[in-house]
Protein backbone atom coordinates (compact mmCIF):
# COMPACT_ATOMS: atom_id res chain seq x y z
CA UNK A 1 0.00 0.00 0.00
CA UNK A 2 1.40 3.60 -0.58
CA UNK A 3 1.91 6.15 1.74
CA UNK A 4 -0.28 9.18 0.94
CA UNK A 5 2.09 12.27 0.96
CA UNK A 6 0.53 15.68 2.68
CA UNK A 7 -0.10 17.88 -0.43
CA UNK A 8 -0.47 15.61 -2.92
CA UNK A 9 -3.94 15.94 -3.48
CA UNK A 10 -5.36 18.25 -6.00
CA UNK A 11 -8.46 19.39 -3.89
CA UNK A 12 -10.89 18.11 -1.68
CA UNK A 13 -12.35 15.63 -3.98
CA UNK A 14 -8.94 14.01 -4.49
CA UNK A 15 -8.58 13.60 -1.08
CA UNK A 16 -11.67 11.66 -0.36
CA UNK A 17 -11.64 9.53 -3.48
CA UNK A 18 -8.10 8.41 -1.67
CA UNK A 19 -9.28 8.06 1.85
CA UNK A 20 -12.12 5.60 0.36
CA UNK A 21 -10.29 3.59 -2.18
CA UNK A 22 -7.47 3.38 -0.11
CA UNK A 23 -9.83 1.36 2.15
CA UNK A 24 -11.71 -0.53 -0.52
CA UNK A 25 -14.96 0.61 0.94
CA UNK A 26 -18.30 0.98 -1.04
CA UNK A 27 -19.29 4.26 -1.03
CA UNK A 28 -22.31 4.15 0.72
CA UNK A 29 -23.69 6.82 3.57
CA UNK A 30 -20.95 4.70 6.19
CA UNK A 31 -17.94 4.44 4.33
CA UNK A 32 -18.63 7.95 3.82
CA UNK A 33 -19.02 8.67 7.25
CA UNK A 34 -16.40 6.70 8.26
CA UNK A 35 -13.97 8.63 6.25
CA UNK A 36 -15.00 11.99 7.78
CA UNK A 37 -12.75 11.81 10.56
CA UNK A 38 -9.62 11.28 8.32
CA UNK A 39 -10.81 14.11 6.14
CA UNK A 40 -11.17 16.06 9.02
CA UNK A 41 -7.66 14.80 10.16
CA UNK A 42 -5.72 15.86 7.06
CA UNK A 43 -7.50 19.45 6.76
CA UNK A 44 -6.35 20.27 10.24
CA UNK A 45 -2.78 19.30 8.97
CA UNK A 46 -2.86 21.93 6.23
CA UNK A 47 -2.12 24.72 8.15
CA UNK A 48 -0.78 27.20 5.14
CA UNK A 49 -4.04 26.65 3.44
CA UNK A 50 -5.30 30.07 1.88
CA UNK A 51 -8.95 30.50 2.58
CA UNK A 52 -10.18 30.08 -0.67
CA UNK A 53 -8.77 26.26 -0.39
CA UNK A 54 -9.85 25.70 3.26
CA UNK A 55 -13.25 26.81 1.90
CA UNK A 56 -13.09 23.74 -0.80
CA UNK A 57 -12.38 21.29 1.72
CA UNK A 58 -14.57 23.11 4.51
CA UNK A 59 -17.75 22.96 1.83
CA UNK A 60 -17.11 18.69 1.54
CA UNK A 61 -16.23 18.28 4.85
CA UNK A 62 -19.37 19.67 5.99
CA UNK A 63 -21.52 17.54 3.67
CA UNK A 64 -19.68 14.80 5.15
CA UNK A 65 -20.11 15.68 8.09
CA UNK A 66 -23.87 15.37 7.34
CA UNK A 67 -23.76 12.39 6.24
CA UNK A 68 -22.48 11.19 9.62
CA UNK A 69 -24.97 12.48 11.94
CA UNK A 70 -27.50 10.73 9.54
CA UNK A 71 -25.58 7.70 9.51
CA UNK A 72 -25.19 7.68 13.60
CA UNK A 73 -28.73 9.23 14.13
CA UNK A 74 -31.18 7.92 11.30
CA UNK A 75 -33.89 9.00 12.83
CA UNK A 76 -32.37 12.35 12.19
CA UNK A 77 -34.39 14.95 9.54
CA UNK A 78 -32.15 17.53 8.26
CA UNK A 79 -33.95 19.75 6.14
CA UNK A 80 -32.30 19.80 2.58
CA UNK A 81 -32.72 22.25 0.76
CA UNK A 82 -30.65 20.76 -1.99
CA UNK A 83 -30.33 17.27 -3.26
CA UNK A 84 -29.00 14.51 -0.61
CA UNK A 85 -25.10 14.90 0.05
CA UNK A 86 -24.76 11.66 -0.26
CA UNK A 87 -25.97 11.39 -3.89
CA UNK A 88 -24.39 14.53 -4.55
CA UNK A 89 -21.19 13.49 -3.06
CA UNK A 90 -20.97 10.51 -4.65
CA UNK A 91 -22.31 11.45 -8.40
CA UNK A 92 -19.17 14.36 -8.30
CA UNK A 93 -16.92 11.58 -7.28
CA UNK A 94 -17.99 9.94 -9.69
CA UNK A 95 -17.12 12.68 -12.65
CA UNK A 96 -14.07 13.50 -10.59
CA UNK A 97 -12.76 9.91 -11.09
CA UNK A 98 -13.84 10.58 -14.58
CA UNK A 99 -11.72 13.13 -15.35
CA UNK A 100 -8.79 11.96 -13.65
CA UNK A 101 -8.63 9.55 -16.03
CA UNK A 102 -9.31 12.16 -18.75
CA UNK A 103 -6.15 13.57 -17.19
CA UNK A 104 -4.41 10.72 -17.22
CA UNK A 105 -4.96 9.97 -20.97
CA UNK A 106 -3.87 13.58 -21.78
CA UNK A 107 -0.47 12.94 -19.44
CA UNK A 108 0.25 10.00 -21.94
CA UNK A 109 -0.36 12.10 -24.83
CA UNK A 110 1.78 14.68 -23.19
CA UNK A 111 4.47 12.34 -22.52
CA UNK A 112 4.82 11.02 -26.00
CA UNK A 113 6.16 14.55 -26.90
CA UNK A 114 4.71 14.82 -30.81
CA UNK A 115 4.28 18.39 -31.10
CA UNK A 116 3.64 20.15 -33.90
CA UNK A 117 4.50 23.76 -34.79
CA UNK A 118 2.90 26.56 -36.79
CA UNK A 119 4.29 29.15 -39.18
CA UNK A 120 4.66 31.54 -35.97
CA UNK A 121 6.17 29.38 -33.62
CA UNK A 122 4.95 29.89 -30.26
CA UNK A 123 8.25 29.91 -28.21
CA UNK A 124 8.87 32.88 -26.64
CA UNK A 125 12.84 32.72 -27.52
CA UNK A 126 11.98 33.16 -31.07
CA UNK A 127 10.92 36.11 -30.62
CA UNK A 128 13.44 38.74 -31.66
CA UNK A 129 13.86 42.48 -30.81
CA UNK A 130 13.36 44.83 -33.38
CA UNK A 131 13.47 48.49 -33.05
CA UNK A 132 11.44 50.81 -34.83
CA UNK A 133 13.39 52.64 -37.50
CA UNK A 134 13.06 55.61 -36.39
CA UNK A 135 15.14 55.04 -33.25
CA UNK A 136 18.93 56.21 -33.15
CA UNK A 137 21.18 55.58 -31.14
CA UNK A 138 20.85 59.12 -29.71
CA UNK A 139 17.55 58.55 -28.50
CA UNK A 140 17.49 55.05 -27.28
CA UNK A 141 20.70 57.14 -24.78
CA UNK A 142 18.26 59.68 -23.80
CA UNK A 143 15.01 57.43 -23.12
CA UNK A 144 17.13 55.32 -20.89
CA UNK A 145 19.00 57.83 -18.76
CA UNK A 146 15.13 58.72 -18.52
CA UNK A 147 14.59 55.64 -17.13
CA UNK A 148 17.93 55.95 -14.78
CA UNK A 149 16.29 59.13 -13.26
CA UNK A 150 13.40 58.23 -12.76
CA UNK A 151 14.81 54.85 -11.02
CA UNK A 152 16.70 57.42 -8.64
CA UNK A 153 13.70 59.51 -7.86
CA UNK A 154 12.02 56.32 -6.98
CA UNK A 155 15.19 55.70 -4.88
CA UNK A 156 14.65 59.24 -3.02
CA UNK A 157 11.06 58.41 -1.90
CA UNK A 158 11.00 59.52 2.21
CA UNK A 159 11.55 56.68 3.57
CA UNK A 160 9.77 55.31 6.95
CA UNK A 161 12.13 54.10 9.04
CA UNK A 162 10.51 51.00 11.18
CA UNK A 163 9.99 51.98 15.13
CA UNK A 164 11.65 50.36 17.50
CA UNK A 165 8.69 48.52 18.89
CA UNK A 166 8.97 47.18 22.72
CA UNK A 167 6.98 44.55 23.70
CA UNK A 168 4.66 44.13 26.81
CA UNK A 169 6.86 40.98 28.27
CA UNK A 170 9.82 43.38 28.07
CA UNK A 171 8.57 46.44 30.02
CA UNK A 172 7.22 44.01 32.42
CA UNK A 173 10.39 42.80 32.89
CA UNK A 174 11.97 46.26 32.79
CA UNK A 175 8.99 47.42 35.20
CA UNK A 176 10.18 44.63 37.61
CA UNK A 177 14.62 45.35 37.41
CA UNK A 178 12.84 48.83 38.37
CA UNK A 179 10.72 48.30 41.08
CA UNK A 180 13.47 45.84 42.30
CA UNK A 181 15.52 48.73 43.86
CA UNK A 182 12.85 51.20 44.63
CA UNK A 183 10.27 50.90 47.42
CA UNK A 184 7.69 52.62 45.18
CA UNK A 185 7.66 54.26 41.66
CA UNK A 186 5.21 56.75 40.22
CA UNK A 187 3.24 56.05 37.23
CA UNK A 188 3.99 59.38 35.69
CA UNK A 189 7.51 58.72 36.56
CA UNK A 190 7.13 55.81 34.90
CA UNK A 191 5.03 57.23 31.68
CA UNK A 192 7.72 60.59 31.37
CA UNK A 193 10.45 57.60 30.89
CA UNK A 194 8.38 56.74 27.80
CA UNK A 195 9.80 57.29 24.01
CA UNK A 196 6.64 57.48 22.34
CA UNK A 197 2.66 57.02 22.61
CA UNK A 198 2.99 53.63 22.30
CA UNK A 199 5.22 53.11 24.84
CA UNK A 200 3.41 54.34 27.04
CA UNK A 201 0.78 52.14 26.51
CA UNK A 202 2.55 49.31 26.47
CA UNK A 203 4.05 50.68 30.12
CA UNK A 204 0.35 51.07 30.99
CA UNK A 205 -0.56 47.54 29.80
CA UNK A 206 2.55 45.71 31.69
CA UNK A 207 1.06 47.14 34.46
CA UNK A 208 -1.99 45.89 34.46
CA UNK A 209 -0.64 42.64 34.10
CA UNK A 210 1.70 43.18 36.66
CA UNK A 211 -1.29 43.96 39.12
CA UNK A 212 -3.25 41.04 37.82
CA UNK A 213 -0.82 38.58 38.50
CA UNK A 214 -0.07 40.23 42.10
CA UNK A 215 3.45 40.81 41.44
CA UNK A 216 2.96 45.01 41.68
CA UNK A 217 0.00 46.77 43.46
CA UNK A 218 -1.39 50.27 43.03
CA UNK A 219 -2.86 53.04 45.15
CA UNK A 220 -4.42 56.06 44.05
CA UNK A 221 -5.13 58.46 46.79
CA UNK A 222 -7.82 60.60 44.73
CA UNK A 223 -9.30 60.98 41.61
CA UNK A 224 -6.95 61.80 38.76
CA UNK A 225 -4.08 62.30 41.29
CA UNK A 226 -0.98 60.25 40.57
CA UNK A 227 -0.68 56.57 40.91
CA UNK A 228 1.71 54.87 43.45
CA UNK A 229 3.63 51.79 42.25
CA UNK A 230 4.81 49.07 44.83
CA UNK A 231 5.17 45.77 45.47
CA UNK A 232 2.40 43.41 46.15
CA UNK A 233 2.43 42.48 50.05
CA UNK A 234 -0.02 39.59 51.43
CA UNK A 235 -0.02 41.40 54.85
CA UNK A 236 -2.19 44.33 52.93
CA UNK A 237 -5.88 43.35 53.00
CA UNK A 238 -7.53 45.02 50.76
CA UNK A 239 -7.30 46.72 47.75
CA UNK B 1 -8.34 20.57 -55.68
CA UNK B 2 -10.37 23.16 -56.18
CA UNK B 3 -9.91 26.64 -56.40
CA UNK B 4 -11.77 27.45 -53.23
CA UNK B 5 -9.45 24.77 -51.61
CA UNK B 6 -6.47 26.49 -53.31
CA UNK B 7 -7.17 29.57 -52.18
CA UNK B 8 -7.61 28.85 -48.55
CA UNK B 9 -4.55 26.49 -48.49
CA UNK B 10 -2.08 29.51 -50.01
CA UNK B 11 -3.83 31.92 -47.61
CA UNK B 12 -3.60 29.64 -44.01
CA UNK B 13 -0.06 28.93 -45.57
CA UNK B 14 1.17 32.79 -45.27
CA UNK B 15 -1.07 33.07 -42.15
CA UNK B 16 0.51 33.38 -38.74
CA UNK B 17 -2.51 33.01 -36.67
CA UNK B 18 -5.58 30.69 -36.63
CA UNK B 19 -8.32 32.46 -39.27
CA UNK B 20 -12.12 31.37 -38.67
CA UNK B 21 -14.32 30.12 -41.25
CA UNK B 22 -16.12 33.57 -41.05
CA UNK B 23 -13.18 34.84 -41.93
CA UNK B 24 -11.98 32.66 -44.73
CA UNK B 25 -15.32 33.20 -46.15
CA UNK B 26 -14.87 37.02 -46.14
CA UNK B 27 -11.65 37.08 -47.60
CA UNK B 28 -12.13 34.46 -50.46
CA UNK B 29 -15.94 35.95 -50.96
CA UNK B 30 -17.63 32.07 -50.53
CA UNK B 31 -20.37 31.26 -48.23
CA UNK B 32 -19.27 29.72 -44.69
CA UNK B 33 -20.64 26.55 -45.76
CA UNK B 34 -18.66 26.21 -48.70
CA UNK B 35 -15.83 27.08 -46.44
CA UNK B 36 -16.69 24.59 -44.28
CA UNK B 37 -16.83 21.65 -46.86
CA UNK B 38 -13.70 23.35 -48.23
CA UNK B 39 -11.69 22.83 -44.96
CA UNK B 40 -12.61 19.36 -44.11
CA UNK B 41 -11.17 18.24 -47.68
CA UNK B 42 -8.43 20.02 -47.08
CA UNK B 43 -7.54 18.74 -43.54
CA UNK B 44 -8.81 15.10 -45.26
CA UNK B 45 -6.10 15.72 -47.89
CA UNK B 46 -2.77 16.87 -45.55
CA UNK B 47 -3.61 14.37 -42.99
CA UNK B 48 -0.76 11.85 -43.90
CA UNK B 49 2.07 15.06 -45.53
CA UNK B 50 4.63 16.93 -43.27
CA UNK B 51 1.65 19.74 -42.77
CA UNK B 52 -1.39 18.97 -40.78
CA UNK B 53 -4.21 21.12 -40.97
CA UNK B 54 -5.06 22.14 -37.23
CA UNK B 55 -9.14 22.89 -36.43
CA UNK B 56 -9.91 24.60 -33.11
CA UNK B 57 -12.98 26.71 -32.64
CA UNK B 58 -10.84 29.92 -32.49
CA UNK B 59 -10.13 29.16 -36.20
CA UNK B 60 -8.20 26.81 -38.43
CA UNK B 61 -3.61 27.28 -38.82
CA UNK B 62 -1.47 24.89 -40.76
CA UNK B 63 1.37 23.21 -38.76
CA UNK B 64 4.05 20.64 -38.84
CA UNK B 65 3.04 17.33 -38.70
CA UNK B 66 3.27 16.14 -35.08
CA UNK B 67 4.82 12.87 -36.17
CA UNK B 68 7.96 14.73 -37.08
CA UNK B 69 8.21 16.79 -34.09
CA UNK B 70 11.53 16.08 -33.01
CA UNK B 71 13.45 17.25 -36.03
CA UNK B 72 11.06 19.81 -36.29
CA UNK B 73 12.05 21.00 -33.10
CA UNK B 74 15.90 20.44 -33.91
CA UNK B 75 15.55 22.85 -37.11
CA UNK B 76 13.92 25.48 -34.62
CA UNK B 77 17.07 24.78 -32.22
CA UNK B 78 14.11 25.22 -29.91
CA UNK B 79 12.91 23.19 -26.59
CA UNK B 80 9.51 21.28 -27.08
CA UNK B 81 6.68 22.78 -24.86
CA UNK B 82 7.42 22.51 -21.31
CA UNK B 83 4.82 19.22 -20.27
CA UNK B 84 1.88 19.92 -18.25
CA UNK B 85 1.36 19.51 -14.30
CA UNK B 86 -0.67 17.60 -12.07
CA UNK B 87 -3.35 20.24 -11.71
CA UNK B 88 -2.94 22.37 -14.97
CA UNK B 89 -3.59 18.78 -16.64
CA UNK B 90 -6.38 17.85 -14.86
CA UNK B 91 -8.12 21.20 -15.78
CA UNK B 92 -7.08 20.87 -19.46
CA UNK B 93 -9.13 17.72 -20.03
CA UNK B 94 -12.17 19.13 -18.32
CA UNK B 95 -11.98 21.95 -20.52
CA UNK B 96 -11.17 19.88 -23.24
CA UNK B 97 -14.04 17.47 -23.28
CA UNK B 98 -16.71 20.24 -21.72
CA UNK B 99 -16.08 23.12 -24.08
CA UNK B 100 -17.28 26.32 -23.59
CA UNK B 101 -16.52 25.95 -19.79
CA UNK B 102 -17.06 28.46 -17.34
CA UNK B 103 -14.84 28.79 -14.13
CA UNK B 104 -17.34 28.16 -12.00
CA UNK B 105 -18.33 24.41 -13.98
CA UNK B 106 -14.56 23.96 -13.85
CA UNK B 107 -14.13 24.49 -10.29
CA UNK B 108 -17.95 22.37 -9.74
CA UNK B 109 -16.17 19.09 -10.98
CA UNK B 110 -12.51 19.40 -9.69
CA UNK B 111 -14.55 20.47 -6.23
CA UNK B 112 -11.30 22.97 -6.18
CA UNK B 113 -10.64 26.70 -6.67
CA UNK B 114 -8.53 26.81 -9.84
CA UNK B 115 -7.96 30.18 -10.39
CA UNK B 116 -3.75 29.16 -10.68
CA UNK B 117 -4.14 26.41 -13.04
CA UNK B 118 -6.52 28.50 -15.53
CA UNK B 119 -4.07 31.48 -15.29
CA UNK B 120 -1.04 29.11 -16.17
CA UNK B 121 -3.50 27.32 -19.00
CA UNK B 122 -3.75 30.92 -20.36
CA UNK B 123 -0.29 32.15 -20.05
CA UNK B 124 0.44 29.02 -22.42
CA UNK B 125 -1.85 29.63 -24.32
CA UNK B 126 -3.54 26.31 -24.19
CA UNK B 127 -6.86 27.34 -23.59
CA UNK B 128 -8.77 31.03 -24.58
CA UNK B 129 -11.24 33.26 -22.79
CA UNK B 130 -14.10 33.61 -24.52
CA UNK B 131 -17.40 36.11 -23.54
CA UNK B 132 -20.50 34.17 -22.23
CA UNK B 133 -23.10 34.22 -24.62
CA UNK B 134 -26.03 34.17 -22.07
CA UNK B 135 -24.03 36.21 -19.29
CA UNK B 136 -22.63 38.93 -20.47
CA UNK B 137 -20.65 39.56 -17.04
CA UNK B 138 -19.31 35.76 -17.31
CA UNK B 139 -16.28 34.09 -19.61
CA UNK B 140 -15.99 30.92 -20.92
CA UNK B 141 -12.84 28.59 -21.78
CA UNK B 142 -12.02 26.24 -24.82
CA UNK B 143 -8.65 24.97 -26.03
CA UNK B 144 -7.16 26.32 -28.51
CA UNK B 145 -4.47 25.71 -31.30
CA UNK B 146 -1.58 25.69 -29.37
CA UNK B 147 -3.13 22.58 -27.26
CA UNK B 148 -3.62 20.75 -30.53
CA UNK B 149 -0.11 21.54 -31.26
CA UNK B 150 0.93 20.97 -27.96
CA UNK B 151 -0.70 17.04 -27.40
CA UNK B 152 -0.32 16.20 -31.13
CA UNK B 153 -3.69 16.37 -32.34
CA UNK B 154 -5.59 17.78 -35.37
CA UNK B 155 -8.32 18.78 -33.49
CA UNK B 156 -10.39 18.37 -30.73
CA UNK B 157 -12.16 15.21 -32.08
CA UNK B 158 -9.28 13.20 -32.57
CA UNK B 159 -9.31 12.88 -28.64
CA UNK B 160 -10.94 9.45 -27.63
CA UNK B 161 -15.08 9.69 -27.38
CA UNK B 162 -15.22 10.71 -23.43
CA UNK B 163 -17.96 8.03 -21.87
CA UNK B 164 -15.74 5.25 -23.88
CA UNK B 165 -12.77 6.52 -22.43
CA UNK B 166 -13.73 6.29 -18.74
CA UNK B 167 -16.07 3.69 -19.19
CA UNK B 168 -14.46 1.44 -16.85
CA UNK B 169 -14.06 4.17 -14.37
CA UNK B 170 -16.78 3.22 -11.52
CA UNK B 171 -16.71 4.44 -7.90
CA UNK B 172 -16.51 1.33 -5.05
CA UNK B 173 -20.14 1.40 -4.84
CA UNK B 174 -23.68 1.09 -3.79
CA UNK B 175 -26.11 3.54 -5.04
CA UNK B 176 -26.24 5.28 -1.29
CA UNK B 177 -30.07 4.01 -1.20
CA UNK B 178 -31.62 4.32 2.49
CA UNK B 179 -31.57 0.34 2.31
CA UNK B 180 -28.82 -0.68 0.15
CA UNK B 181 -28.41 -4.14 -0.90
CA UNK B 182 -24.71 -4.60 0.43
CA UNK B 183 -24.24 -8.06 -1.34
CA UNK B 184 -24.12 -5.62 -4.67
CA UNK B 185 -20.67 -4.01 -3.82
CA UNK B 186 -18.30 -5.14 -5.72
CA UNK B 187 -14.65 -4.11 -5.47
CA UNK B 188 -13.15 -1.77 -8.08
CA UNK B 189 -12.44 -2.79 -11.98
Amino acid sequence: MHQVKVQQFEGPLDLLLSLIEEQKLDITQIALAQVTEQFLQYIRQLEQLDATTLADYLSIAAKLLVIKSRAILPSLEVEMEEEDPALDLTAKLLLYKQFKEAAKYFKQLDNRERQSFTRATAFSERINFYPDAAVTTGLLRKNILNVLQSLRELDNLPKAQIKEAISIQEKIDQLQVHLSSQIETKLSTLLAGAKNKSEAIVTFLALLELIKQKIFMVDQEALFADVTIRKYEKSETEH
Amino acid sequence: MTDLQSQIQSILFVSNKPLTRKALAKITGQDESAVRQALAELAELHKDSGIVLLEADEGYQLASNSANSEIVKNFLNADLREKLTEATVEALAIIAYRQPISKAELEAIRGVNSQYSLRALLMRGLVEKIPNPDDARGSLYRVTTEFLQHLGLTRVEDLPDFTELVAKIKLPEIPPAETGDPQKGSPEQ
